[in-house]
């Protein structure tokens, strides 16, 4: 009889545990709000670079939403007059993972529609839920060109460009800056990121610049700090240009012992992703280097009425300039508040999925966020002594002519 | 940081040379704490045999906190010396460990020499890899690894443990 | 108490698990999968674990049974789950009799470090392979399972990892109240007596290195099916980690610990994801600290207490 005791005592803390798990959807119940779940790194290496300035960015944005500050055409407040509130989730983890947390955050928490994802990874591994669960979803930010070049999805856009752009955009601007440029090398993190980088630029440069020689092609791991081998065999080779997709702590540590040990005293590297670090590390980055904003963002944004509102707000609560993370998220919450309110709702109600994803397909071909005007899009430049020196909006650029923008894209 | 020297057509940071001479010194003051002094030899009594050592009465616990104070204040002295050439981040250690760990075993537990021998294989497999055959340059280390244990299961410097009954 | 109602409980459990494929919300059932795919890799170390062998490469498995699935699913055109399940434990088979070979000889430090360097070695092949997506991975289509194909693919899932799961937990079990399975501890504890005994160590460590992979290979398999997704994180060494992390956490005591303590890391794991999405980790480090702390002999001595069964020491 005591085993039957204990095993109904047992039983019955299953129950109260199991209790306890039902209950989170018990108050996710109908408030009258968008729930809008924020997916971005808040911890690990890719937390710093980009994945804290997009939830700043993502922040300021939904308050300034809900409020009804921001400038026009944005002005109606939230979203189609609705409020927004949201769920902010940790990206990190890996694809498995970020697949599980997406079903909690659709399913448990019930979130009306889901923005983020950096990591390319983590892109294609929930597109496809996304569809299963018929979840309106934007990415952000991930730049390999396999998600909707590999498959097609109805409720999962896009609203930044592919990582293809940035390394033609490099290539293209080496062959107008330095044309007589002899050979080149790379310097990649060793995953799907930095080799779809070094073959993009490997190949456009092959192209437009075909007496140019490739040196050697390095690919350290992923967060490997530690780069003397590399630039040992860099510096054996001494290549006219360096081509690099670092970011975060491994551009930084490129950087620094890059300029210990003479890399850049008579070559020029170009960091694509460089346009994340040239606040932080403003006085170590090198003189000459030309840096890649993965689109219009950041410093090579448009000079309009909402860039400047953007700018000054993002620089007075978190005492920076806002980088292209920031940029690129605040975009995907104005693509959505855009096909929302396109969707024909009366203010202050909410359209259904199906009509806002109409909308938002709509946008993908017409729409033209104003600040993103491609005209006027700088995407890579050559860095003077010190990024933020007002000469620097003058320094000559080339910019990406060809085909994606930053347009809010679908099925790209 | 201090500067630059010029070896062939190479530079370097005179800053690395430092660090090279600083775990020269460290590794040659543990050598000789552990092999040349009274507590060191105590300590590898402890390491080799630890019934035996509290039957002689050695007070185990103590140097088991010893040791590891020892190894932890190593851990932050490569972590100091590190810094200024990295970018800090709190995960910045978790990489070291497997590193760490590949050193010692290719050099066998508890020798010293060893673990310079592991350190210095570690090292030259890599750096020659990232010359000759960039695309093998993630797993080289472990390669070598598994290679030297095929050869040595115990490590290059490990002794076999006895045969207890 | 002396009976045993492990086939009872397991029964019960397989009877519960399925009923809550209509009960239990959508989200749940999904953690209840991953759980109880992860759990098999867990048991998988566990199998090991009790000869005294502590495998860093677990992963190794989870990735091969994973990647077998995805690319017979995505290259090869297989939608059949029983295909996949018996490709799985062929390829994992072959590979652990190869790799057991060598690595039966091996204890302690030099047996961690081997098996996760080949998963390692793995992981770095696979990042070098662009056919199949590098780091980024990729995805697994949708499956019939023998023959069967419902509505909701998670659905088909669901019921096929609680069964195999059951069927796996079930011979495990049996396998442990075998003379080999109580061989893991006189190993553990004495190897050299054991082949005085006329056992030989090297082979049922061999059997058992190739058993554990079979088992976590299924594991892998089941996870990829769930997630839908692969990537070579699979096989890194951080996720092995985990996986010994959870074993320690379960407990080594039984055939449902490993299930347990997968479970309860996942759950710990979502609430501080969802409460705390900025210290989550700090929160998921601090409780399995505290568990470890107090139940050092993992979650299940918890439930031996319960029922005043006094943790043996071959149950360590």
């Amino acid at each position: 009889m005591k085993i039957i005791k204990r095993t109904g005592w047992f039983a019955g803390v299953i129950l109260v545990i199991a209790g306890l798990l039902c209950a989170p959807s018990a108050w996710a119940a109908e408030n009258g709000k968008l729930r809008l779940g924020i997916v971005t790194f808040l911890s690990g290496p890719a937390s710093g670079p980009f994945g804290v300035p997009a939830e700043n960015a993502a922040k300021l944005t939904i308050a300034a939403l809900n409020a009804g500050k921001m400038p026009a055409p944005y002005a109606m407040k939230g979203i189609n007059g609705v409020e927004i509130e949201t769920v902010v989730v940790d990206e990190a983890g890996g694809a498995t993972k970020q697949v599980e947390e997406f079903r909690n955050l659709v399913e448990r928490q019930k979130v009306d529609a889901v923005i983020g994802y950096i990591s390319s990874g983590d892109c294609l591994a929930v597109a496809p839920v996304a569809e299963e669960l018929k979840a309106l979803t934007v990415f952000f930010d991930c730049g390999t060109p396999r998600i909707f070049e590999d498959a097609s999805y109805k409720y999962v856009f896009r609203t930044g460009p592919i990582a293809t752009t940035d390394n033609i955009g490099a290539a293209r601007y080496i062959l107008d800056t330095s044309p007589n440029t002899k050979s080149f090398a790379g310097i990649n993190q060793n995953y799907a990121w930095g080799q779809d980088s070094w073959n993009d630029f490997k190949a456009a440069m092959q192209v437009l610049l075909p007496q140019a020689q490739v040196k050697t092609e390095q690919f350290p791991k992923l967060g490997a700090g530690q780069y003397g081998a590399e630039l040992s065999a860099i510096l054996v080779e001494n290549p006219d240009i360096v081509h690099s997709s670092f970011w975060g702590g491994d551009m930084e540590a490129l950087v620094l012992q890059g300029a210990a040990r003479g890399l850049f005293d008579k070559r020029s590297v170009v960091l694509t992703c460089g346009e994340t670090g040239m606040f932080r590390l403003a006085e170590q980055m090198p003189e000459g280097a030309i840096i890649g904003g993965r689109g219009p963002y950041g410093v090579f944004a448009p000079d309009n009425p909402l860039n400047a509102w953007f700018r000054k707000e993002y620089q007075a609560a978190y005492n920076t300039p806002p980088t292209y993370p920031s940029y690129k998220i605040v975009q995907a919450i104005l693509g959505l508040k855009n096909a929302a309110e396109k969707a024909g709702s009366a203010p202050g109600k909410l359209p259904d999925t199906d009509a806002i994803i109409a909308k938002f397909r709509d946008r993908a071909s017409r729409h033209r966020a104003d600040w993103w005007r491609w005209a006027s899009a700088r995407p890579i430049r050559r860095c003077r002594a010190s990024p933020m020196a007002p000469s620097i909006a003058r320094a000559r650029t080339r910019h990406r002519r060809s085909s994606t923008s930053g347009v809010i894209r679908r099925n790209a | 940081m201090l500067g630059r020297s010029q070896v062939g057509p190479l530079t370097f940071s005179n800053y690395d040379f430092g660090v090279i001479l600083i775990a020269a010194l460290i590794g040659l003051g543990l050598w000789w704490g552990l092999n040349r002094t009274r507590r060191g030899k105590l300590l590898l009594a402890v390491i080799h045999d630890r019934e035996m050592s509290v039957a002689l009465g050695i007070d185990v616990r103590a140097y088991f906190l010893l040791t590891f104070i020892i190894g932890s204040v190593l851990g932050c002295i490569a972590g100091a010396v590190t810094a200024p050439a990295i970018s800090v981040a709190p995960g910045i250690g978790v990489e070291v460990i497997v590193l760490a760990f590949a050193v010692v075993v290719i050099g066998g537990l508890g020798s010293v020499g060893g673990a310079l021998a592991g350190a210095l294989i570690v090292g030259f497999s890599r750096a020659t890899a990232v010359h000759l055959l960039p695309q093998v340059e993630l797993f080289v280390i472990f390669g070598v690894m598994s290679l030297v244990l095929v050869v040595r299961p115990q490590g290059l410097f490990g002794r076999a443990p006895p045969r207890k009954i | 108490m002396g009976r045993d109602l492990t086939l009872l409980g397991l029964t019960l459990a397989l009877v519960l698990l399925l009923a809550g494929a209509v009960i239990f919300p959508h989200w749940l059932t999904f953690l209840v999968m991953m759980s109880l795919a992860r759990g098999l890799v867990v048991l998988g170390i566990v199998l090991q674990m009790r000869a005294g062998l502590v495998s860093f490469g677990q992963g190794l498995y989870y990735c091969i049974g994973g990647y077998t699935a995805a690319m017979l699913g995505s290259l090869y055109g297989v939608r059949e789950v029983a295909v996949l399940i018996a490709a799985a434990i062929l390829v994992s088979a072959a590979v652990a009799f190869v790799l057991g070979t060598l690595l039966s000889r091996y204890r302690d430090i030099f047996f961690a470090m081997l098996s996760m360097a080949f998963s390692m070695i793995l992981y770095g092949l696979l990042v070098k392979s662009p056919a199949l997506g590098s780091t980024d991975g990729f995805n697994v289509p949708a499956m019939t399972f023998f023959g069967w194909k419902p509505a909701v693919q998670s659905t088909g899932v669901y019921v096929i990892t609680c069964f195999l799961a059951y069927m796996i937990a079930l011979a495990y079990h049996y396998y442990q109240k075998s003379p080999a399975g109580y061989l893991a501890g006189a190993i553990r504890e004495n190897e050299i007596r054991v082949e005085y005994l006329g056992s030989s160590a090297q082979w049922l460590l061999h059997a058992k290195y190739v058993m554990a992979s079979v088992i976590s290979a299924v594991g892998g398999l089941l996870a990829a099916l769930a997630t839908g997704h692969v990537d070579p994180e699979m096989a890194y060494w951080t996720t092995s980690g985990e996986f010994v992390f959870i074993a320690i956490l379960g407990g080594t005591g039984h055939v449902a610990a490993p299930f347990l303590g997968s479970t309860l890391f996942s759950l710990v794991r979502t609430y501080a994801y969802q409460f705390f999405p900025y210290t989550w980790q700090m929160i998921l480090g601090l409780v399995l600290l505290l568990i470890i702390v107090f139940l050092p002999r993992g979650l299940w001595s918890l439930i031996q207490r319960l029922y005043s069964e006094k943790p043996r020491a071959a149950d360590r």
